[in-house]
């Protein structure tokens, strides 16, 4: 595999992950898009740019594992913010038992190759 | 565009990265391409209206979102909703018991019981129609089956004569709804596959 390959994989990789860590990060309080992209958006060995983060919200929305509310602000615009639904804690919790024997397993690897 | 003095700062840089991702994202549906861009000027109006708000925090928070290119391929790229193909592939046969379902409904009208009866419980048992159009066609056929009993066996209670139809009708019109439902998906699921 060149280094092509391993970027694309490790893409891939982080993709798969970064939609369970936003619907881990709405599980609790409601949160305001603007700033759970920001926050998210800081986690760089996640995130490339925060525009692609969007197009990860509105999908999650349309699969129903999260669910939006407009609220009006003290200054500016209304604004949009994200919770996660019954079924996207399904799919959270779901993913977070796969992803401890997946991590496990892939370490135990690395660690013997290394 | 009206360019005033009372525009927030980075307005024009706003108007120029919206309007970027735009033509990126042509290829878009329109819905989502419209979603899209309302988040982004959202993002970018809370930015500029924030206090002290400048025309470089504004440029920072565009370098951040990123690409217009990038932003409209990921949202391409993204798996194309899984969960809804499989559901129409498996909504998209006539089986035995989708058969059964909808000759026991139509066969209702003269089949006193044993048709209407027959019929939902297979209807229950197939998993090709909805919970929604289970529910709705399990009140309808039961509904008007006792309404044309009621008709029929107790005159008294001032029900016209005529609800006596609903039993000939109300079965066979239950199954043949249910077979135009079960003949569209099918047919839109080869459309989206």
């Amino acid at each position: 595999m060149g280094v092509d390959g391993q970027t694309g994989s490790l893409t891939q990789l982080r993709r798969g992950a970064l939609e369970y860590c936003v619907l881990a990060l709405v599980s609790g309080e409601e949160r305001y898009a603007v700033d759970l992209v920001r926050d998210l958006g800081e986690i760089e060995a996640l995130v490339t740019s925060e525009g692609t983060l969007y197009p990860l919200l509105s999908r999650l929305r349309r699969e129903g594992l999260v669910a939006t509310t407009w609220r009006e602000s003290d200054a500016g615009p209304p604004r949009r913010y994200y919770r996660i639904t019954d079924s996207g804690r399904v799919a959270l919790r779901a993913f977070a038992e796969e992803w401890t024997s997946f991590r496990d397993a892939v370490d135990a690897l690395i660690t013997e190759g290394t | 565009m009206d360019m005033t003095q009372t525009d927030p700062p980075g307005a024009t840089a706003i108007n120029g990265y919206i309007g970027r991702v735009d033509a990126a994202a042509r290829g878009l549906p329109p819905d989502r391409r419209i979603e899209l861009l309302d988040q982004l000027r959202e993002h970018l109006d809370a930015v500029s209206q924030s206090p002290g708000a400048t025309e470089s925090s504004v440029l920072a928070a565009i370098d951040r979102l990123g690409d217009p290119t990038e932003i409209a391929a990921s949202e391409i790229d993204l798996p194309a909703q899984p969960a809804p193909v499989a559901v129409a592939s498996t909504r998209s046969a006539w089986g035995p018991l989708e058969v059964m379902t909808v000759v026991l409904l139509i066969a209702g009208a003269v089949l006193f019981l044993v048709g209407q009866l027959g019929g939902l419980i297979c209807l229950w048992f197939s998993s090709q129609w909805s919970r929604r159009e289970q529910i709705g066609v399990t009140i309808f056929v039961l509904g008007s089956f006792t309404l044309a009993a009621v008709a029929v066996l107790a005159p008294m209670w001032g029900l016209p004569f005529a609800f006596f139809l609903l039993w000939l009708f109300g079965s066979p019109l239950a199954g043949i709804y249910l077979a135009v439902r079960l003949t569209r998906q099918a047919s839109s699921a080869r459309e989206d596959s």
